[in-house]
């Protein structure tokens, strides 16, 4: 252990005195977030796609009936499928579950006696559920409550299932409705950014350009182990990690007033997960390259696709379909979505499984391609 | 002057050898780069294996530092076979490559703290950095070091671990001669002290000062060892006669003293039996001639002259 830790600080003192290490894993996200929410902080985020889902305990025609209206051409909603076969009780936990961890914006819930009570002509009242203080999620409990309400007034009338209009009370469950601030948002992408970065770049820098100065065979003339080393370049990566994200976290708190849950348990796992993605990646590149040269234009291919195409600084809406492939099949596109989902900066347009499940796939797969091709002391 | 081929490795007696090695071969691709190598090393000597570049001695030492995997072969190091040197045994070795570095925004004294980490024990810094005369730089960046000075450092690193047995791969390369002379120093200390010195360097003069026992390696082969007087005792009762001599009577002298005369430009070495009777006839020619013999120099056969012997070939070639 004491090799991992030895090995991890020689990693933090040489990021910290080498000065292209310097400015790009320490000051670059600093400078990148000061810059971007100086110039667009007070910008709102635009919500293009609403995604909401319904739980229908009505055992009579009318919930159906408003469920369908749900799905019209023309609506900016989107059904988010929930899980068959639970019960009654079930159903409203998954559904406040998907709200509170970011996959739908709002459901609708319709209750058990939503029919008999509208057809024997007495008020009916369904529960919207949507997230304290999320834009979209607002948005989208508006048009729900709007379109149960027209439910209610019109469409019943106009059936003739009733002879006359019914009201239909709509008890909505959740907070005053805020925006997301433009700097909200893209503090998540810069993080997020800069862990991809340090993994992509630093930990190639230190293990290609290591082998090809000689320092690794002479580390390896000793009783170190693979592993040993592999650790405490992991080790020295988190460290650096931790400091990015604090240091990045305390400029959006301090100078734009940024408030993030960051210790959110998801939250966690997916900074944990982002981490580990990243750190995985610089050890694919570092598998993979003969040389430094090599390894710093590997690093660039994956850089610039992961970044721009992960919707780090700006949602991605209305990309051709080869690209949307490309976003959503990029660790960075589900580490962003969900990471932001569980800070309350928006809902992702992936469920959260797959959210987990894609980095998570990069990161097994790197593990093996890494574990399979890297060397350290050349021509053994 | 006897063949090559009549020297056979010798294997010593096993009880003293703190490594053996028997028939050790490493290939890659059609190029045999060790190709059945035997020697031993006793324990508290210095061995030093000696070869032009691409003899080989690179790789058969990585072998021996566990930088290396062998093809075949029997490895016995303190006493144990082992198929390949593993990190029970680096634990007892010390290392000085002739290719290794150190991070170079590392200080001096982190890089011997962070070795230190890779050892089960080892010796304070501060008493390596003053033995190797490095006190006054221990908080300087090693990229702000002279080759000398990281040489100096890769020793200390070498010595951090109190090894048993240290590999030397060119230790004193790019010292000036007074930190060569204290390098020199430090290791005879060491081998008084018990420890076993496997050595290869450049500097014929260095092998001589320091060895007990030179192993000759060329194409991959052991082609002599033994004891540096030894080696030069197989010219026989020669002695050499350097001096400088205009290129034009090159051939007049090389008539008068047939098959004994090598020349690099006007340097001319002129190898004789009878030192007394064939110095007085160089003399002679000479004066006849009118030619004067500048930096005229008579001495022994030294192992530069058994490597040139034995390989065609300069060490530094």
């Amino acid at each position: 252990m004491k090799g991992v830790w030895a090995l991890a600080l020689a990693f933090l003192r040489t990021s910290v005195r080498e000065r292209n290490a310097l400015f790009w894993f320490w000051l670059f996200p600093l400078l990148l977030l000061a810059f971007l929410g100086a110039v667009f902080g007070r910008a709102e985020r635009g919500e293009l796609d609403l995604i909401v889902a319904v739980v229908n305990l009505d055992s009579g025609p009318l919930g159906g009936e408003l469920q369908r209206v749900l799905v019209q051409p023309g609506l900016p909603l989107r059904l988010h499928p929930l899980p068959l076969g639970e019960s009654p009780e079930g159903l409203v936990v998954q559904a406040r579950r998907a709200v509170e961890e970011g996959e739908v914006h709002a459901v609708l819930l319709i209750p058990s006696d939503f029919s008999a009570r509208l057809l024997s002509g007495e008020s009916a009242q369904v529960e919207i559920l949507y997230r304290r203080g999320e834009a979209g999620a607002s948005t989208a409990a508006a048009i729900l409550n709007e379109i149960a309400e027209e439910f209610g007034r019109a469409l019943l009338v106009r059936a003739g299932v009733v002879r006359k209009e019914v009201p239909l009370w709509v008890r909505r469950v959740g907070g005053e409705p805020r925006t997301v601030r433009y700097v909200e948002f893209v503090l998540p992408g810069v993080i997020l950014m800069a862990l991809l970065v340090t993994g992509l770049f630093s930990v190639p820098d230190v293990i290609v350009l290591a082998k090809e100065s000689g320092v690794l065979r002479r580390y390896f003339a000793t009783p170190l182990s693979g592993g040993t080393y592999l650790g405490g370049c992991a080790l020295g990566m988190a460290l650096l990690g931790a400091v990015q994200v604090s240091a990045v976290w305390a400029l959006g708190r301090f100078a734009f007033d940024v408030r993030l849950p960051l210790l959110r348990p998801l939250s966690l796992l997916f900074l944990l997960l982002a981490f580990a993605t990243s750190l995985g990646l610089g050890f694919v590149v570092s598998a993979l390259a003969r040389n430094s040269a090599g390894a710093m234009a590997l690093a660039n291919l994956l850089n610039l696709p992961l970044q721009f195409l992960g919707g780090l600084y700006f949602p991605l809406t209305g990309l051709p379909a080869p690209l949307r492939i490309l976003m959503a099949a990029n660790p960075l596109t589900h580490l962003a979505e969900g990471w932001r989902a569980s800070l309350g900066l928006g809902t992702s347009a992936f469920p959260l499984w797959l959210n987990l499940l894609v980095p998570l796939l990069w990161l097994f797969g790197g593990g093996i391609l890494s574990l399979r091709r890297i060397t350290f002391v050349e021509g053994r | 002057m006897s063949s090559p081929r009549d020297l056979r490795p010798t294997l010593h007696s096993p009880v003293a050898s703190v490594l053996r090695v028997r028939d050790l071969r490493k290939t890659y691709g059609s190029v045999r780069a060790v190709d059945g190598v035997s020697f031993a090393v006793e324990r508290g000597t210095i061995f030093s294996l000696l070869g032009p570049n691409g003899a080989g001695k690179t790789t058969t030492v990585e072998i021996l530092e566990g930088l290396r995997i062998p093809d075949s072969g029997e490895i016995e190091l303190f006493g144990e076979k082992v198929t390949r040197v593993g990190p029970a045994q680096k634990a007892r070795l010390g290392v000085l490559l002739q290719e290794g570095a150190f991070e170079p925004y590392l200080q001096v004294r982190e890089v011997l703290a962070l070795f230190s980490a890779f050892f089960p024990k080892s010796r304070p810094p501060a008493e390596l950095l003053a033995l190797v005369g490095l006190t006054e730089k221990a908080k300087a960046l090693v990229r702000t070091l002279s080759g000398g000075q990281k040489q100096r450092l890769a020793l200390a690193v070498a010595l951090l671990n109190d090894p048993e047995l240290l590999f030397l791969d060119e230790p004193t390369s790019g010292l000036d001669p007074q930190a060569r002379h204290h390098v020199w120093d430090i290791l005879r200390d060491l081998r008084a002290q018990g420890k076993t010195i496997f050595l290869t360097t450049h500097y014929m003069e260095e092998a001589e000062a320091l060895s007990d026992w030179v192993c000759i390696m060329d194409h991959g082969r052991i082609i002599a060892e033994g004891t540096p007087r030894d080696l030069g005792s197989r010219f026989g009762p020669a002695t050499f006669v350097e001096f400088e001599l205009p290129s034009p009577f090159l051939s007049a002298l090389s008539g008068r003293f047939p098959g004994k005369i090598r020349a690099d430009g006007e340097h001319v070495l002129l190898e004789v039996q009878d030192l007394t009777q064939d110095l007085s006839a160089l003399l002679s020619w000479a004066a006849e001639r009118g030619l004067s013999l500048r930096n005229l120099l008579v001495r022994q056969p030294n192992l530069e002259d058994v490597f040139l012997a034995l390989t065609g070939r300069r060490l530094r070639d």
